[in-house]
Parts: C-alpha cells; structure tokens; sequence
C-alpha cells in the first residue's frame, strides 16, 4: 500500500489526481498539500513519511523546483522520490525537472485516460 | 781486395803450363768432356773462363764439385796465385786477366759488348807466353760467327790463323782476329770501327768493290796488294772478301813473304814496281773497271729517265703557255665588266643613297621581312613600337617581342604571303591607333620575296572621331544633375540641371564641388590603370540624398557624375524597414502570446475534461438520455479543445525552434511515415509511389514534421477514394529541385489554394474529414523558414497535389 503526497497550488488538479491514484490503487493513502509551504510543513511534522511525492512545477510561492531543491537538503527527507508533475509536455521542462534531482517527471494529460493510465505505471515504478 | 792480399797458395817457383779454356754459356758439355778426359792428377792449370749472364749467380762450381770429387775446383778471386793440378771457375759479371801468375780481377763495365775469353786469353799469352796451351770453344755474341781456334804458341796463333776482321754491310767492324793491328790503322780523331777508315786510302774503294762483288756473286774474292813496311821492306798482301751469311763479311789479311813479324804497327801502301805489280795493277784496273761499267750503265739508265722526263715537261710548258693566253683574254673581258659594274654599281648607291634617305626621313614606321618573317629593312620610325638595333637584320621577326607590333602581325603577314593581297587594319598598340598595311615585297621581276609593314598613327583622327561622339552624347538636356571633373577632380563641365539644383539649395555656381563624392580622390588615385569602372556614390546636400553613378572615361581623363536624387526613395525604404522591425516584433510578441496563451488553456480545460470524464463515469446512471449526450458532447468539445491547443503549440515551437540543418533522406522518411499510417489504419488499401533518394539538406525534425502532415493529409483525403494513390518525388524547375506529393482524393476548389496555408481556415467539413486546419499552416512555417516556398494545385473530386522546394 502507497501513501502519496500531492503538491499542487490548484485544488481541481489535486482531486483529479487523488481520483486517478485511487482508480489506479483502491487502499492508496493519499496525501495532499496545497504549495510548496504547506508540503514542507506537512512533511517536516512528522505525520508520516510518503512513499512517493508528486510535485506540481508551475506553483504560486515556492514553486516546484524550489520545493525539490528544499527536500534533498533536509537530511530526513532527501531520499524520497519525487516526481515533477506539469502541464507542459515541452522537453526543456522535462530536462530541467531530471537536473533539478528529480526521480521522475509526469505530463499532466488531458484525456484522463491517458493520466491514469500514467499514474499506474508511476506506482509500479516506485512500490511502496 | 788489394793485389798484395793473396788468397790461395803462394806464387809456384817453378814455370808450369797454364790451359785456358773459353765457352759459351752452353758450353757446359764440351768442359764435361775435357774433364772426362782429364787424368786425376795433372801438372798443370786449367782456367775455365765462361760467358755468363751477370744478373745471375752460376751454379757452376757446385754442378761440377758434385760429378767430378777426386780435382779441385776453385773460385776466381783476386790476387790467388794459380797453381797446378787445380781447375779455376770465373764468377759472372767479372774479367780476369793473369798478370806475374796470379789472376786480376777488373769489374765489366755494362755499356758494351764483352769478350771475357778474348780478354783474358790475350792477357794469359802476354803473362806465360811460353807455357800457356789451350782449347778454345768461343761462341761469341754473335752467335753468326763460329769458328774454333787452336792454340799452341803464339807462333802458330800467326800462322794459322791469320789476321781477319768480320764486318757488316756498313763496313763497321766486328769482330777482330789475329794481328790485325799490322794491317789497320785508327786515324787521327774520334774511334772508329769502320774498316774503310781503318784500311789505307787507296785500298777503299777495291775493297768495296770486293764486297759488292762478292755480295752479287755470292762467292769469294781476293784482292792482292804489295805493302812495304817501315824499313822498306816490300811484302804481298793478299786480302780476302767472303761472304759468311747475308750481311756479314769476313775480310782475310794474309802474307806471301815478308819480313818475320813482331814489329807491332805496319802500315799498307801500294808501290807500283816489276811486272808483278804491273800484273796486280790490271788486275785491279780489270776490277775498276767491272766498277765503272756498272756505274754508267746505271748513269745511262738514269739519263734516259731524265730525258723523258724533259720531254714530259717541255709538253706541258707549252699547254701552260697556251693557257697563260687565255687567260689574258679573259682578263680583258674582265676589266670591260668591271668597268661596267662599276658605273652600275656608282648608280646602285646613288638611288640606295636616295632610298636610305628616303627611309630614314620619313617618320612612317615601316619595316621590311623576307619570307620567312627576317627583318631585311625598318625605318628608324620603327623603333617607336619596337627597339630594332641594326644587328637585328638578319633575325626572325618570330623571335622579338612581336606583340609590340600589334596583333595579328604574324598571321597578317603570312596571309599576305599565301594570298599576294595586302591586309590593312586598325589596330591599337599602348593606346595609339594605328592603321597597319602589310603589303607583298615583289622584285623587279614581280617575285613575292617578303613583306612590306607599314604603321600609319591615326591616334588624333579616332581620338577626334570619338570625341566628336561622345560630345554628341552629351548630357545637355538631362533633367538630373550631371558633372565632370578631370582626374585630378576638377569640374570641367556641369549642366543646367546641376546648377537648378544648386539654385534650389541656395547654393550657387562656386559650390559644385558639392556633387563630389568625399572619396572621390582615392577613386581616381589608380584611375588609368582601369579601362572603363562606373561607380555609384551616395552623397548628402543639407536635406537631400543623391544618389551618383561616377563614370571614369580614362580615353578623355574625366569622369562624369550623374545626380539622381533619391531622398524620397530614401525616406520611404527606411520608413519600410522601421516597419518591418516592428511586424517582427510584433510577430514575435504574438507567438510568445499563443505560447503562453495555449499553455495556460490547457489547465482548465483539463478541469472540465477530468471532470466531465469522472461524471460521464461516475455518474452516467443518474442522468437521463439527453443528459449523457449532453455530456457526451461537452467530452468530445474538451477532446478537439485539447488538440487545436496541440497543434497551436507545435506551430509556436516551429517558428521559433533554430534550424539546425543535416543530410536528410527524405524516400526513407516518407516511406516510415506511410508504414505508420498503415499500420494505425490497418483497413485502408493505399498504393504509395515514393521516388528513390530523395535527400535534402534541411533540419530533420522539421522535415518529419512537414512530411508527416502532408502525407498524413493525403492519407486521410483519400479515405473515401477507390484506387487511392499517393505520389511523393521531385522534378526540375528553372534549376531548382520541386518536391511534389501528390493524391487522387478530395481535392479541392483551386480559388481556394492560398487560404489552404492559413491556420485553422479548413476546406472541408469537420464531419467529412476530422482536422484542426493548422497541419498546413506549420508545414508552410517551416518550409519559409527553410527559405523555400510551397504551393497547392487542385480541383474537387481530382485530388491534390502539393509542390514546394526548399532554399
């Protein structure tokens, strides 16, 4: 069983991918924060360590690579894996996201078929 | 060694005979046999005296000792005294002579012949006269002459064997025999050995005649001569002449009676008393006058020759005579001619003196070649085009720099000569015109024998001429401005416009200058090297802009200026360009809009599609039938939303992706994409033509792009066509290659063709054929961007053809 953390500055991109995580897997501990801020707090509270971070890049406030750049300095949190999520498919943010330390990057696709589809695999690449 | 130092026994009291032996290097037997029959012990001395080479050393003493033990063989050396029983060996390369009964011993001078035995017999005979016996075998060096003499006393010496000399045919003597002193004399003066000198004067010429005898008739002869000695004494002398081989005479003197001998010099002389003289002189006139017979029947025949001979010469006297006549004749001939070729030739240098005046006043360049092209004649004149010396008479014309003599001058001159025509033409040599005549060179007696050139200068007639045009052309009437200036940028003319135009300015005739571009000193600076240049300025008059075109005109050392004045033009080209500066920015803006204008669309059209997706799923029972088409719709509207946002993505990120250009084969892309096609819509019977090596120059990705649309397009246009047909392959337009991809489906109106390119502007009904109508809007961006251009041709119903080419 997955316990995932979403980080995203807009609540209708967050239910819709807490929909595709629970299609994808029924008893997913899903988690959210909503900005880079309020992951980090979440995370630094202690209420426990995720499995896997999915991390929106185009943020208000601290924005996604920030965020990233945040977690790999904290010692605790350093060694999980972080997937950058965004609505762009372009390859320069795909290659910015991979020297940022990034595990991963997703491609927020329209056609949510498409998105689950790409959810599932990302669970099966990184178990819990 | 000293004669005192004796070596060997001491000198014999009592007198004992002494053998002296002599033989030839080869005479080694004949000692053998002497000793073979020599008793053991015997009383007296035996030397044996040899003819030895003198460079070797004789093995003789050891040869001997070994065969003969029981005698006594001893070496000769100087001072032994010799003594009986014992045999004496001469070493070579020495002479020995016996003096007081011990041997001397004298080194042999090389330069001569030698008689060692002769030598040392004659020495023995002097020394033990009365006890010296010996057999003789001598061979002497010449080896003719072998005779062996027996020796017993000095008397018998004399009596048998008389005085006699040999000789050669040149009367020198070789050898002596005998007391020959009694008969021969050395006179007075240098030695010599020449029997004639040695004999006395009356006997010479008998004795050549007994040997000229005896050299024709082979046999002896004797002359006999009566001779009285010192105390008038007479004795007769009888000499004889035989001839021992050819060559080599041997001359006998013997006497009938006399006085005993032992005076030692005696001389011949003839005396002529009683009849036995009287009977020896015919005798020997007898010989004289055989002699003198011989001798004028020699002197007849040689007269007769001499008699001949003059004959022979008085005939040809006479023919040199006769000759000697003619030739007189011809001389007078002769000086007739000459004073005939005199006066001809006083004429000659009259007119070659009227000619070479003529020539060298006259200041036509003219110069003279035989046929094949040798300079025969020039003018001074000449040297103005070509620096003729006169060593170069005689020389090919070929072999000078030829082209200071025009063009052509060759093919000229062979041309007059092959076809007897003169050839004139107007030439140009460092930039004077001339008119150049090659003329035939004919002989009196109308033989082509060369070529005759002339130069006439019309440099200032054509310089008139083209002055007198080009002042026809002159720019009067120009309505823009027209200056020209010298090369040294002086204005020498300017026409009523120009000065218009400096009236219009508030200028006058003082400011002219003005036209002048500011660099047009360093244009003319190597003005003359150029023939002809134009060039174009463009100079500023306070608020106007001309533009010039300079003409340089070298021929007459001006340059023209013509004014135009483009102010306007200017202003308007630069109004243009600010224009064009801003669309681009403009441009750029708005693709930097439809990026970010796109990208933030996508957001919340994702809302509305997952949502709409999450109720279509979740919810779809508790709506009715038009609620789930409602639905339904609101999916699809999403889905077409999120392509054209797609699309309008790819089209910014092709205007503004960099070009980066490789090789690209365009036959395997294209036959990849239509697999693709095929694949994805596996139903479709699709016949595909795709040339073979279709490569380009363009970036690839770029291409695909391009290639994917346009096939993808004719794939989907010909959905609804039998037989579909898609072409892809290039022809030659104006040297360009055209790519050309063409379909026999949809097609459609050609009115239509441009708006084709335009983005999302579509031909056809979405619900004939899907499409967002940007595919062919990013294929034109990308072909403008690879500089090339692209064109669409069709009809409805016939299909589509597509051209474009690339940059």
């Amino acid at each position: 069983m997955h316990t995932v953390l979403i980080v995203d500055d807009d609540p209708d991109d967050i239910e819709l991918a807490t929909i595709a995580l629970e299609a994808a897997e029924p008893d997913i501990n899903v988690r959210s924060a909503l900005g880079g801020s309020a992951a980090l707090a979440l995370l630094r509270d202690g209420g426990g360590r995720p499995d896997l971070i999915l991390l929106d890049m185009k943020m208000l406030g601290m924005n996604g690579f920030e965020t990233l750049r945040e977690i790999r300095a904290d010692l605790h949190l350093r060694d999980i894996p972080v997937v950058i999520v965004t609505s762009s498919d372009l390859e320069s943010d795909r290659k910015a996201a991979d020297s940022a330390g990034a595990n991963s990057f997703l491609h927020k696709a329209v056609n949510m078929e498409q998105f689950s589809r790409d959810i599932k695999s990302l669970l099966e690449r990184y178990p819990g | 060694m000293g004669p005192d130092m004796t070596m060997g026994d001491k000198k014999p009291d009592n007198p004992f005979p002494i053998v002296g032996i002599g033989a030839s290097a080869g005479g080694l037997h004949s000692l053998e046999c002497f000793l073979e029959a020599l008793p053991k012990n015997f009383d007296f001395a035996v030397v044996f005296i040899q003819h030895l080479s003198p460079a070797h050393k004789s093995l003789m003493p050891e040869i001997l000792r070994s065969k003969w033990r029981d005698h006594e063989f001893i070496e000769i050396e100087d001072g032994i005294h010799l003594v009986p029983g014992r045999i004496y060996l001469c070493p070579p390369a020495i002479e020995v002579r016996i003096r007081e009964g011990a041997f001397r011993i004298i080194a042999r001078p090389d330069e001569h012949i030698h008689f060692p035995i002769d030598e040392f017999l004659v020495s023995l005979a002097e020394d033990a006269a009365e006890r010296t016996a010996g057999p003789i075998r001598q061979q002497p060096a010449l080896d003719e002459l072998q005779s062996v003499i027996q020796l017993s006393q000095e008397t018998l010496l004399e009596e048998y064997a008389p005085a006699a000399v040999t000789i050669d045919q040149n009367y020198n003597i070789l050898y002596h025999n005998g007391p020959t002193k009694r008969y021969l004399n050395q006179p007075r003066g240098a030695p010599t050995r020449n029997l004639l000198e040695l004999i006395p004067e009356n006997l010479r010429s008998r004795i050549r005649g007994a040997i000229y005898k005896v050299t024709m008739e082979a046999g002896p002869f004797s002359i006999r001569t009566s001779s009285g000695g010192d105390e008038g004494q007479k004795r007769q002398v009888s000499i004889r002449v035989s001839k021992i081989k050819d060559n080599l005479f041997l001359i006998v003197f013997s006497e009938k009676e006399g006085p005993p001998s032992g005076a030692s010099s005696e001389y011949l002389e003839t005396v002529c008393v009683e009849e036995t003289a009287v009977r020896q002189l015919e005798i020997e006139l007898s010989a004289t006058r055989q002699e003198l017979q011989t001798t004028i029947e020699q002197l007849k025949s040689l007269n007769e020759e001499l008699q001949s001979s003059n004959e022979e010469l008085q005939a040809a006297n006479e023919e040199l005579e006769t000759s000697r006549e003619e030739l007189q004749s011809l001389n007078e001939e002769l000086i007739t001619v000459n004073a005939q070729l005199q006066s001809k030739v006083e004429e000659q240098e009259e007119t070659n003196n009227d000619l070479n005046n003529f020539l060298s006043s006259t200041n036509i360049p003219t110069i003279f070649l035989d046929h094949r092209f040798r300079v025969k004649r020039y003018t001074p004149a000449i040297t103005k085009l070509i620096k003729l010396i006169p060593a170069d008479v005689g020389r090919q014309i070929i072999d000078m720099s030829q082209e200071l003599l025009g063009p052509d001058f060759i093919a000229d001159a062979q041309s007059v000569l092959e076809n007897l025509v003169g050839v004139k033409k107007e030439i140009m040599i460092n930039s004077d015109w001339y008119v150049r005549t090659a003329l035939p060179y004919r002989t009196h007696d109308n033989r082509i024998e060369g070529v005759v050139v002339t130069y006439n200068n019309v440099t200032e007639l054509k310089r008139a001429e083209e002055r007198s045009s080009y002042l026809a052309s002159f720019p009067q009437l120009n309505s823009n401005p027209v200056v020209e200036i010298d090369s040294s940028g002086k204005v020498t003319f300017c026409n009523p416009a120009a000065m218009e135009t400096l009236e219009s300015l508030g200028m006058d005739k003082g400011d002219v200058d003005a036209f002048l571009p500011p660099d047009l000193t360093a244009a003319l600076r190597d003005w003359d090297k150029r023939n002809e240049t134009t060039l174009y300025r463009e100079i500023i008059i306070k608020d106007r802009v001309y533009g010039e075109t300079i003409q340089l005109v070298p021929l007459f050392d001006v340059a023209r200026i013509y004014a135009n004045n483009i102010t306007e033009r200017k202003k308007s080209e630069e109004s243009v360009q600010q224009r064009t500066a801003e669309l681009e920015r403009v441009n750029r803006e708005l693709e930097s809009f439809i990026y970010s204008a796109s990208h933030d669309l996508r957001a919340p059209l994702r809302t509305i599609s997952g949502f709409a997706d999450i109720v279509a799923k979740r919810y779809a029972g508790q709506l009715d039938e038009k609620g789930s088409d409602y639905l339904l719709r609101i999916c699809k509207g999403t889905a077409r939303m999120s392509r054209i946002i797609d699309d309008l993505l790819h089209l910014s990120k092709v205007s503004r992706q960099e070009i980066q250009r490789k090789s690209v084969d365009l036959t395997e892309m294209a036959s990849s994409i239509i697999a693709d096609l095929r694949e994805a819509d596996p139903g479709r019977q699709v016949e595909a033509v795709i040339q073979k090596g279709l490569v380009v120059h363009a970036d690839p990705g770029l291409m695909e792009v391009t290639l994917s649309n346009l096939l993808g397009n004719a794939w989907k246009f010909t959905s609804k066509t039998e037989n579909a047909r898609i072409e892809f392959g290039t022809f030659e337009q104006d040297g360009k290659t055209v790519f050309f991809l063409r379909d026999n489906g949809a097609g459609f109106e050609q009115k239509y063709a441009e708006r084709m390119f335009w983005p999302f502007h579509r031909l056809h009904i979405a619900s004939d054929f899907d499409g967002t109508g940007i595919g062919l809007a990013i294929v034109e961006r990308v072909i403008h961007r690879h500089g090339g251009k692209i064109w669409a041709e069709g009809e409805a119903g016939k299909g589509t053809t597509i051209r474009f080419k690339l940059d």
